[in-house]
């Protein structure tokens, strides 16, 4: 009896330690998405409406009563470290921030992997990247994510949406994913991205038998907010291969039979929250911002210290900012600390940064202009970002999409094309820290700068290669993600309102990139990498299963790569037996039913129509599959009765053979 | 103490601490730690370090018009326990003046809080001299001090209410709920018909965010509608008014007390069509000039709108 009290006394310490709300922040982009910016900035400490972008999230942990955050960083970690110390977080109590520094991480995964081996996540935690904006109210998702636990323990993740219509600007062109839930408690049972091919979405009939009532939604945004609980970075430990939280991890739990875990979603609804992703979510989230979408997050809210006001109609001004009489601030402004700006000079829809200095005619419209930046007269920018120290020399130009990094002049009297991005550095340094650095094709020496592309008096190189020169697999997903965002851009919205035009800023030279392509290039890699490296067919087949669920592709596709492949190590008859011998496993394992058969064979005979060489091998090849156990009689049966042309006909003494087997056998 | 400050700045930022009440509440409590736990040993110091966090804390959120205007009492309490102190004939060294001075201001701090508390039960404790039998008053949102004042007429009167929804908020659905649950004779009606329903009303009673110099009001967005409308009726506008909302900023710039919050309540966010092609925009409150109000009733009786810059006068007249 004596001890009763105390165990209840223990059992209330114990939900009191339970309820100490932990946040995680993943100060990481894994992407290249804002290049040349990010090379010397880390994405989330990238000014927004002037404030930078992890200020936005830590302020709306702050508000929703987290008391512990930590700050994983990997790229510039030492800038994000210093960066939170120096500022009013450094010393906050409540929350308390700390920071963890790990420089092998390559996606969200993997931070999530570090912190299970560090230990420090005892309790549901909520997760987010270190670049959302938001003034939802968590507690009520918290409380909905506890409300489940409790019943049940598989409960262990809640994402929040948003809902938006498909054409919405705050959404990510290319990024959006299909959502099924379940219309009474929003468990999600299906998650789609459509990326990087749209592919089609098939039910379980199961799935109608466990839950009454469906919905499939496209018209949700991903906010990259998670409430998680504890097991979902033991999770991510045991499937080492789960790099992305949404498309790898969400999916392999909703898919699984053996783990029963379930995953349900918030949707918010009167609130706002969304992560800048890319230049285009860059942009329309701080149009959200200065219309007002985020309030309190607004700039007058001054949550650094500044003296923002708030004019009608959207323009947001610091006291200190100095303006002509003939200063036109038109809609949408966003004027920083000590910025002056010359007469008769006309701003929209822009945010301009701390100490600026404006010159006399300028026009801007829909650009991001940075700290320190200064600008001429008679110039024109255009839907561009200009970073810190950018220097525009008189009567430039600056088109739609442009990015001029730190410190980059251009002028005087010159035109920069559109989606140019300019940068000092003339090398590449990527985000993500591993130093492969590739000279861009033009320059020879560092002083000189290319005229055509700076100007006369500029500093700065051209970067053309930023995207295109990578191998790293993650790469071409965002390659493809850019590729699509800048198709999306152009057939949305191009055509429906050009006046709306969402300028995704990311672009031109990606958009000849055909996702499928690359998923092709990169499984006819994989498998090459095989043969030179002899690896058993059991090693490539989890490879091409891997790389398959990466990129959405189905085992056609795989076929349809792999034929070929195989295939072109064969030379002559001599070749074929050994080859096929010693690689057909591979071609068994990705045909197991008759209809992928038939399927094989087709793309066999497709093959071997463009290839002279292997035409006359056909129907050594055929009987090989038929040895070899690759494909069954009844596959070549139909194989034979729906094909026509001269191959088949060519194969007509093999089948007549395989089916005076057959009877023989069956007599 | 700065922690103490630094807290109440934030939850003033975040919107955690909001309504004219809270705010002059919270405000007092952080003053009185002020108070207590700066370092200080004459008057003006302390007055300089009240006025300082004052201005930390009215810069958090410069609508919540309640922190200047506790700020502002605080400092002429202080004032006031001086000369007290002094006119009292005894004889202090400066350790004793500043322990009495102390405690005296911090007893008067709690004053404040307590008249603070009070202020809403006392408003309604003169409900009975403005409501009259089988009167129909109107109103709208959802004002502690209203719905009080018309609860406790009630208790003795028999009148009829009807309450304005106040979209988009729709506090007034709340506060015709609220009063109908006490057996009021209520009436809920959209903000379009106030003014056709105005013909049929004999008062107005209306709460507000907060008053200033001139008697103007910062009142919930809707509130100028339905005094307009009162105006072109010659029906009486009665505001209730705590003294802790009475603010002494003249409104040169009406505008810059108002304060657009988030557009979704007006418009959702998720067509995104539309809210790339039109400026939503959703004002809290509504500047209603002094001349649209009749009556000010205070938790210190009732006094006409051109009271009110004497009332902030005499607050401040001895200091």
């Amino acid at each position: 009896m004596a001890t009763k009290p105390k165990d209840k006394a223990q059992a209330q310490e114990k939900v009191q330690v339970d309820e100490e709300l932990v946040a995680v922040v993943v100060a990481d982009s894994f992407n290249k998405r804002f290049l040349p910016l990010t090379e010397d900035k880390p994405r989330c400490l990238l000014p927004l409406a002037n404030v930078p972008l992890i200020e936005y999230t830590l302020e709306f942990l702050a508000t929703a009563g987290v008391e512990q955050i930590y700050v994983v960083c990997c790229s510039h970690a030492d800038q994000i470290k210093a960066y939170l110390k120096s500022s009013r977080w450094g010393k906050s109590t409540f929350p308390k921030v700390n920071t963890f520094v790990s420089q092998q991480l390559a996606s969200t995964g993997d931070a999530l992997r570090d912190l299970d081996a560090k230990q420090l996540l005892k309790s549901d935690f909520i997760l987010v990247s270190g670049d959302v904006v938001a003034n939802m109210d968590l507690t009520k998702a918290l409380e909905e994510h506890r409300a489940r636990r409790v019943v049940d323990k598989n409960a262990i993740m809640t994402m929040v949406v948003k809902a938006a219509s498909p054409a919405h600007r705050t959404r990510s062109k290319g990024e959006e994913g299909i959502y099924v839930l379940n219309a009474a408690t929003q468990e999600c049972v299906q998650y789609r991205s459509l990326f990087p091919i749209k592919q089609k979405l098939k039910l379980d009939l199961e799935l109608f038998k466990a839950h009454s009532e469906l919905q499939v939604r496209n018209d949700l945004i991903d906010c990259q907010i998670d409430i998680c609980s504890v097991d979902v970075p033991a999770l991510f430990t045991e499937n080492f291969d789960y790099q992305d939280i949404r498309k790898h991890f969400v999916r392999g739990i909703l898919e699984s039979d053996i783990l029963g875990k379930q995953i349900h979603c918030h949707i918010i609804t009167d609130t706002y929250a969304a992560r800048v992703r890319s230049t285009q979510m860059y942009d329309s989230i701080s149009k959200d911002v200065m219309a007002r979408w985020t309030y309190p997050m607004v700039p007058e809210t001054n949550i650094m210290g500044t003296s923002y006001t708030h004019h009608s109609p959207y323009i947001y001004k610091d006291e200190s900012v100095i303006l002509q009489f003939g200063t036109k601030l038109v809609r949408y402004v966003v004027v920083g600390e000590k910025t002056s700006i010359g007469d008769k000079t006309t701003i929209s829809e822009s945010v301009i940064g701390r100490n600026c200095r404006i010159g006399k005619n300028v026009v801007i419209n829909g650009s991001y202009i940075w700290d320190n930046v200064v600008i001429g007269d008679n110039c024109v920018i255009e839907r561009s970002i200009l970073a810190d120290g950018v220097v525009v020399l008189n009567g430039v130009k600056i088109e739609k999409g442009s990015i001029l990094s730190y410190g980059v002049q251009v002028g005087p009297e010159f035109t920069v094309k559109e989606f140019a991005r300019l940068s000092l550095n003339k090398g590449r340094v990527d985000e993500d820290s591993d130093f492969d650095e590739e000279e861009s094709d033009a320059e020879s020496d560092d002083e000189e700068y290319d005229e055509t592309q700076v100007g006369e008096d500029g500093k700065g190189y051209e970067k053309k290669d930023i995207i295109d020169a990578d191998d790293d697999d993650d790469e071409e997903e965002h390659k493809a993600i850019l590729a699509v965002c800048s198709i999306a851009r152009d057939i949305q919205l191009h055509d429906i309102e050009d006046a709306v035009d969402e300028d995704t800023e990311d672009e031109d030279d990606l958009s000849d990139v055909d996702a499928l392509e690359r998923s092709h290039r990169e499984l006819i890699s994989t498998i090459e990498r095989a043969f030179e490296e002899n690896h058993s067919i059991d090693n490539i087949v989890l490879e091409l299963n891997t790389l398959k669920f990466a990129d959405n592709l189905d085992f056609h596709d795989i076929r349809l790569t792999a034929v070929p492949t195989v295939l072109s190590l064969v030379t002559n008859a001599a070749t074929l037996q050994t080859t096929l011998k010693r690689w057909g496993g591979l071609l068994a394992r990705f045909a197991t039913d008759a209809e992928d058969q038939l399927d094989l064979l087709q793309i066999l005979e497709e093959h071997c129509k463009t290839n002279d060489e292997h035409a006359k091998l056909f129907v050594k090849i055929l009987t090989l599959f038929y040895n070899l156990d690759i494909c069954e009689e009844d596959a070549f049966f139909v194989w034979f009765k729906k094909s026509s042309g001269k191959l088949r006909d060519s194969a007509k003494p093999f089948i007549t053979w395989l089916q005076e087997a057959e009877e023989e056998s069956s007599d | 103490m700065n922690v103490v400050v630094d807290a109440l700045r934030d939850k003033l930022r975040r919107r955690q601490v909001v309504g004219p009440f809270k705010v002059a509440i919270e405000t007092a409590k952080v003053f009185l730690i002020v108070v207590r736990g700066s370092r200080w040993s004459t008057k003006e110091e302390l007055i300089e370090i009240v006025a300082e966090k004052g201005r930390v804390l009215t810069q958090a959120q410069p609508n919540e018009l309640a922190v200047g205007n506790i700020t502002d009492r605080v400092i002429g309490l202080i004032r006031e326990e001086h000369t007290a102190l002094v006119n009292s004939g005894q004889e202090l060294d400066a350790n004793e003046y500043r322990d009495s001075l102390k405690t005296n201001v911090m007893d008067a701090i709690k004053e404040l809080m307590d008249e603070t508390e009070s202020a809403t039960t006392n408003i309604a404790s003169r409900a009975l001299e403005h409501i009259h039998s089988n009167e129909i008053i109107m109103t709208l949102g959802r004002s502690p001090a209203v719905e009080m004042f018309l609860k406790e007429a009630s208790k003795l009167r028999k009148f009829q209410v009807i309450v304005a929804e106040t979209s988009p908020g729709y506090d007034g659905q709340q506060m015709a709920l609220s009063l109908s649950q006490s057996g009021i004779d209520t009436t809920l009606i959209s903000d379009g018909s106030i003014f056709a329903v105005m013909s049929r009303v004999n008062k107005v009673i209306l709460g507000t965010h907060a008053v200033l110099a001139n008697g103007g009001l910062v009142a919930i967005a809707g509130t100028h509608v339905v005094a307009a409308a009162a105006k072109h009726h010659s029906t009486p506008v009665v505001v209730l008014m705590e003294l802790y909302k009475m603010s002494s900023q003249f409104p040169f710039d009406a505008d810059s007390y108002n304060q657009l919050v988030n557009p979704d309540t007006v418009f959702g966010f998720d067509d995104g069509d539309m809210i790339d092609k039109v400026d939503i925009i959703n004002p809290s409150f509504d500047f209603v000039v002094p001349d649209l109000v009749n009556l000010f009733i205070t938790n210190i009786g009732a006094h006409p709108p051109s009271y009110v810059s004497r009332m902030i006068y005499e607050d401040s007249r001895e200091h």
